[in-house]
């Protein structure tokens, strides 16, 4: 086999771990202008750099690549049952890069124009590309991916990395592992093709030529690697002619080139491209961090107001959401579906459930009553699903570390209520009472933070006088007929005048004398006259 | 004829009881029987004796109608209300009309420092919020100020104040009597006296107060 030259070479080295890339040595000395174009004779090649297996860390990696192959036309909720393909401008003419299988079925195919496709099929549905929309649903992706494992690198245009080592013994091997997460994908509607190799790169490649079967050891990755078409790599369709006109289809066909001649012909970067591919190079990528909140927007590709439709399209937010959920351990108590309507308008639904929760099922019946309450729902043009917080699941949900002991510690029912009702209401909006001995009736009481433990209830420091239980805000002014207080009916004071003379102090004083007043119908309010300025009367409390 | 406990009648009649006991059936004529005093004291004598279960129901809702908060609603529930405080219980209020004066509810005997006060912002707010702590049952009563226009709320106010066996006061203006309600007790209350509407198991009939 001819591949395995460099492989036998470079098993026979003595190696050395976690050096870094060695600059490419020249093949044969020479000046570039008399070089031929390729040697005939298979002069000693040059010792390419050590591969390298392992990480720092001493453990191999792992990568499982998911190329989402149809990522331009699973990046929009289908819903209109018509066949749709995704076209953008390429100089200056509109062409497809993405149908389905409706129209794949009618002849359509990538690379067709616009019109070339309507021709095959008169009720195409057409879709603009916007780059945006896919590497928005790529980060979504990788949110959700976070549930089985802690590395997950993104690879745009439509790849995500998955580091696996560490995630095999737990989900059962790598089979059940990659079988939950292509089960996931088609659930959440987007098709994918997976590649499994040490190196990132290299399952980049696996999973682009659609060759399902993993590689785990370094050493043998040129090999394997070296079956697989030129087109498997992401060069651009010029390049791929170019070493197609050499004479070159397979990837072994560029091992066995010397290095500095290849060089030369495919410029330094897609050299260190093959590198990085053979696991000569170390090829760091950046670990995607999910935020602390799921956003997410789906645009439907059509206008829908029948809400199964919504409601099927909702589905896959949901699910993106309660992986992301799951990666962290996490549930939420609310949600919100955001509907955009075709008018530029919105609609905002919000549902909240009593504990925390990352049950799809629980959060789609609850979508699905809240939707119940929207009818008629306008046409919309696309879904957004907002996540609230996320929180501690305490005790309840299936977690992964969990062994059937719920949290002995963990808040009382009514710490639970409070937070609850905090979530939905903002934080002020659960409050206590407290009576503050002080003569002046605004400042008699406060409000306070709930107290938790129940402290020693402070003995109520009652004056002997009597209080309405409702205290107005601000006092009202209060209409006068003949010089006397006046409300539905003329006003008997029954109890007064209680003067009340405090504050001077700190310039917030009262000077009032308080009476109880009878109205006509019986009910008693707590009334005061000023007794200074205009002697105005006003109304401060009802006994209720 | 003597039935035994044994025999089918016997079964049957036991099960009579049984509904009778439970206020879902309404019995005509008849000898009364006397209230069984499962409900929450009130406080006044008077309205212990003309409610049913000689109290406020403890795991439904009760709405209390008048023209404001001034007619003396909340005067009516203070008594009962502050007898489940001694026991420790958390009072919630929800949407009250008014600031609730700590000093006053402290000479009722209630603990300002146990009364979980919410200003809710809309009636669909203050509507999710009693819901969800009648459900919790962490409070030992809710307190609601709202007009729930729709049948649908009542309703699932009063499934919520049965799973968390939790008394939930609905405070609506008077108009909303000719509605029906799903409440267990509607109460109609003006200063000084109180007409009952509607009690499960008992009859609409007017009391004197004090």
């Amino acid at each position: 086999m001819a591949g395995a030259g460099p492989q036998r070479r470079s098993r026979g080295r003595p190696r050395g771990r976690g050096r870094a890339a060695q600059p490419p040595r020249l093949g044969s000395p020479g000046d570039g202008a008399s070089l031929p174009l390729f040697p005939e004779v298979e002069t000693p090649l040059p010792a390419p750099p050590e591969p390298r297996s392992r990480d720092p860390g001493g453990r191999s990696a792992l990568w499982l690549c998911l190329e989402l192959d149809r990522l331009p036309l699973d990046a929009v909720a289908q819903v209109v049952e018509r066949p749709t393909v995704v076209v953008e401008e390429r100089s200056g003419r509109r062409v497809v890069i993405c149908c389905d299988e409706r129209a794949a079925r009618a002849g359509v195919h990538a690379g067709l124009s616009r019109d070339g496709a309507w021709a095959l099929c008169p009720d195409l549905h057409v879709l603009e590309r916007e780059p945006q929309r896919e590497l928005a649903a790529l980060e979504r992706l990788a949110q959700w991916a976070h549930q089985y494992t802690a590395v997950v690198s993104l690879a745009p245009p439509d790849a995500l990395l998955l580091e696996v080592r560490g995630s095999l013994r737990l989900f059962g091997g790598l089979e059940v592992l990659r079988g939950r997460i292509e089960h996931g994908l088609t659930e959440l509607g987007y098709s994918a093709r997976s590649g499994v190799a040490p190196v990132p790169a290299a399952a980049q490649v696996l999973a682009g030529a659609g060759d399902a079967i993993p590689v785990f050891d370094v050493e043998a990755l040129s090999s394997r690697i070296g079956r697989l078409p030129l087109d498997a790599v992401s060069w651009s369709g010029r390049r791929r002619s170019q070493l197609r006109g050499m004479g070159l289809h397979r990837l072994r066909d560029l091992w066995r080139l010397p290095r500095a001649d290849l060089t030369r012909r495919i410029g330094p970067e897609a050299m260190a491209q093959l590198d990085r591919i053979r696991g000569y190079s170390p090829d760091p990528r950046e670990t995607y961090e999910p935020p602390g909140r799921y956003a997410g927007v789906l645009d439907l590709g059509a206008e829908v107001r029948d809400a199964t439709q919504l409601l099927a399209a909702a589905r896959r937010l949901v699910l993106e959401l309660c992986g992301a959920l799951r990666a962290r351990q996490c549930g939420v108590a609310t949600l919100a579906l955001q509907l955009a309507h075709a008018d530029r308008s919105s609609t905002r639904l919000e549902v909240g459930c009593a504990t925390p929760t990352r049950d799809p099922e629980r959060l789609m019946a609850l979508l699905d009553m809240r939707l119940e309450r929207e009818r008629p729902i306008p046409p919309c043009v696309s879904l957004g699903l907002d996540s609230g917080p996320m929180l501690d699941l305490a005790g309840g949900g299936r977690s992964l570390f969990e062994t059937g002991t719920a949290r002995l510690d963990g808040p009382g029912p009514m710490a639970e209520l409070m937070e609850r009702i905090r979530v939905r209401l903002g934080t002020a909006s659960v409050l206590s009472l407290e009576a503050v001995p002080e003569h002046r009736p605004e400042q008699a009481w406060r409000h306070r933070d709930p107290p938790l433990k129940a402290a020693a209830a402070d003995a109520p420091s009652t004056s002997g006088r009597a209080r309405p239980s409702w205290l107005l805000a601000s006092p009202e002014l209060m209409e006068l007929r003949d010089g006397r207080p006046w409300m539905q009916g003329p006003l008997v004071l029954s109890q007064g005048p209680e003067r009340i003379e405090s504050g001077w102090w700190d310039g917030d004083d009262v000077r009032r004398d308080y009476y109880i007043a009878q109205r006509t119908d019986g009910a008693r309010l707590w009334i005061y006259r000023e007794r200074g300025g205009q002697r105005r009367w006003f109304l401060h409390g009802l006994f209720g | 004829m003597a039935i035994s406990p044994e025999t089918p009648q016997g079964v049957q009649a036991a099960t009579l009881d049984t509904c009778l006991d439970g206020r879902h059936v309404w019995r005509l004529g008849g000898s009364r029987r006397e209230p069984v005093a499962t409900g929450l004291p009130t406080g006044f004598p008077g309205l212990d004796a003309a409610l049913p279960e000689a109290g406020w129901p403890r795991a439904a809702l009760s709405e209390f109608l008048s023209s404001g908060p001034e007619q003396g609603t909340l005067g009516l529930l203070l008594p009962a209300l502050a007898g489940l405080g001694r026991d420790g219980a958390w009072i919630a209020w929800v949407g009250p009309p008014h600031i609730p004066y700590a000093p006053a509810l402290a000479a009722a005997g209630l603990d300002p420092q146990r009364q979980l006060v919410i200003p809710a912002a809309g009636e669909s707010e203050a509507l999710w919020v009693a819901e969800q702590i009648a459900t919790s049952g962490a409070c030992g009563a809710v307190l609601l100020w709202a007009d729930p226009r729709r049948d649908v709320c009542l309703r699932r106010l009063q499934l919520a104040a049965q799973a968390g066996r939790t008394p939930v006061f609905l405070h609506r203006p008077d108009p909303a009597a000719e509605r029906p309600s799903p409440a267990a007790l509607r109460i109609k209350v003006a200063p000084g006296r109180a007409l009952i509407l509607k009690a499960r198991g008992g009859r609409p009939r007017r009391v004197a107060l004090d």
